[in-house]
């Protein structure tokens, strides 16, 4: 069994349907049993925002207006940052910032990794690629593992995006 | 035929100063004397007289009981009675001074005052010069004879103001508002105003550029809310059996024959790991053998997981049994 003290992190910023941003994080347990849960605020860029921000308005609004902003907010620190969304490895924190993904997939976001070689890579013996920004050492990688054989490890972005869609109908 | 009448004229001319005829001739023009006066009555009004009056006043001369007899001095053959009598027609012309009548003329003069509040305070007027009218009157006994005055004596009637000087005089002023209203004529027609509005920038010598300050940096807002997440159940894997033992599947299911005491056929749903079977409630399993669950509301505590095993009924009735496993 996993040392239960030990969380994860699984932030996740998306882009609704009327071209707002909403962003959130929940720490999970190693069960994915939620911990805690903080969203942002959904943000809709103005034309003068998006002429003076150009093309890099949407990174700036993921990575260092929503993501910075949950990941300092939280209270439960979590081990590790799981994230869908390749575009927030450009996260600097101090817990490593880690994409995970079913390599079957050739998703855009597959191919912006290949491109970043700075990026560091491993795979676990479930199948899943790791691309993580940061420091992971082998206990890491092994301790994902057996979380990964546990519990399905990608099921808590699927809850978390249901409840940014939740906390959007309700604003 | 005029040659000859005018040698005759000439003739007679020369016979005439040749007798030294003292024939007088009193041609001169007739002199009518007339005197008018102002008449004015009290009323200034004037009478007129009706004709009778004036026929009185002008009374007719007959001519012929005054016409002088004529004497022609001295004859000539050739000369010819003239035939004209020359005379002088006196008229008299009797004027009657009809009324006369003191006319008494009042001229004042007053002095006008004026009161002007001024909003200043405490203003003092070191040297203040007043000028002072008096009533003059001006009583004159007849119009007729009003006589002109010389200039210098215009002049003394002038001097006759007094003028008086006050030195260090104090004027107390009141402490009021000054209200000032100039009527001014506006001759700002419509169309001018129309001009003014299209073409606002016209009179504008300056232009004020207004400088708003703006941020381009984006703030976000944080909430937190457990309950938004705990809406949505949790996925648990079914596992293989392989990794258990048969003892503790075992125990597992007599649990559950033991608790519901259901001895009909069970089927086998699944295995699964790390369900929170103290705060675990709602559990639903779909057609892959999944098992979802939603953790009850307000539950703080940590919960226990265990692994468990899911069996199901004929009359499709989930039930679940815990596997304890060996340390």
């Amino acid at each position: 069994m996993s040392d239960v003290n030990m969380s994860l992190g699984y932030l996740m910023v998306t882009r609704t349907s009327e071209n707002e941003y909403v962003g959130g994080i929940m720490v999970t347990d190693p069960y994915a049993i939620p911990v805690e849960f903080k969203y942002s605020e959904p943000i809709k860029p103005t034309g003068l925002q998006k002429i003076l921000y150009g093309n890099s308005i949407e990174k700036y609004l993921l990575v260092d207006v929503i993501a910075k902003k949950l990941l300092q907010n939280i209270e439960e620190k979590p081990k590790f940052i799981l994230i869908e969304d390749a575009r927030l490895l450009d996260i600097q924190f101090k817990m490593p910032i880690i994409h995970i993904s079913i390599p079957t997939k050739e998703n855009e976001a597959a191919k912006e990794i290949k491109v970043r070689e700075e990026l560091s890579k491993e795979s676990l013996e479930s199948g899943y690629a790791l691309v993580f920004n940061g420091t992971l050492t082998s206990d890491d990688i092994k301790w994902l593992e057996r979380i990964s054989d546990e519990i399905d490890i990608l099921e808590p972005f699927h809850r978390l995006k249901e409840a940014l869609s939740y906390v959007c109908s309700e604003e | 035929m005029f040659r000859r009448i005018g040698q005759y004229f000439k003739d007679i001319t020369e016979t005439i100063k040749r007798e030294r005829g003292k024939l007088q001739i009193n041609s001169g023009p007739i002199g009518f004397k007339l005197k008018t006066q102002n008449f004015s009555s009290a009323n200034d009004d004037i009478d007129i007289k009706d004709l009778q009056t004036l026929r009185q006043m002008f009374t007719p001369i007959d001519i012929q009981d005054k016409i002088p007899e004529l004497v022609v001095k001295g004859e000539s053959e050739y000369a010819h009675s003239l035939g004209v009598s020359s005379a002088t027609i006196h008229f008299r012309v009797v004027l009657k001074r009809l009324t006369e009548h003191n006319l008494n003329i009042s001229i004042k003069s007053c002095s006008c005052g004026f009161e002007e509040i001024l909003g200043f305070k405490e203003l003092e007027i070191n040297r203040f010069l007043e000028t002072k009218l008096k009533e003059t009157d001006f009583v004159k006994d007849e119009m007729n004879e009003l006589p002109l005055k010389e200039t210098n004596e215009i002049d003394n009637f002038q001097l006759s103001i007094q003028e008086e000087l006050f030195i260090s005089h104090k004027a107390n002023v009141n402490n009021c508002q000054m209200k000032t209203e100039v009527m001014v004529d506006d001759l700002e027609t419509e169309f001018d105003q129309k001009q003014k509005a299209a073409f606002h920038f016209e009179n504008s010598t300056g232009f004020n550029a207004f400088v708003e300050s703006y941020s381009p940096t984006i703030t976000v807002n944080c909430n937190h809310s457990l309950g938004c997440v705990m809406r949505f159940p949790i996925k648990r894997y079914k596992v293989s059996k392989i990794g258990y033992e048969r003892d503790e599947l075992k125990r597992a299911l007599s649990f559950i024959l033991k608790r519901y005491k259901n001895a009909g056929q069970l089927v086998i749903v699944g295995i699964y790991k790390n369900v929170p079977v103290d705060t675990a409630e709602r559990l639903t399993f779909t057609k892959n053998g999944e098992l979802f669950f939603y953790l009850k509301k307000g539950n703080r505590k940590r919960s226990i997981l265990l692994d468990v095993l899911v069996v199901k009924t004929k009359e499709g009735r989930y039930h679940v049994g815990p596997i304890i496993r060996k340390a």
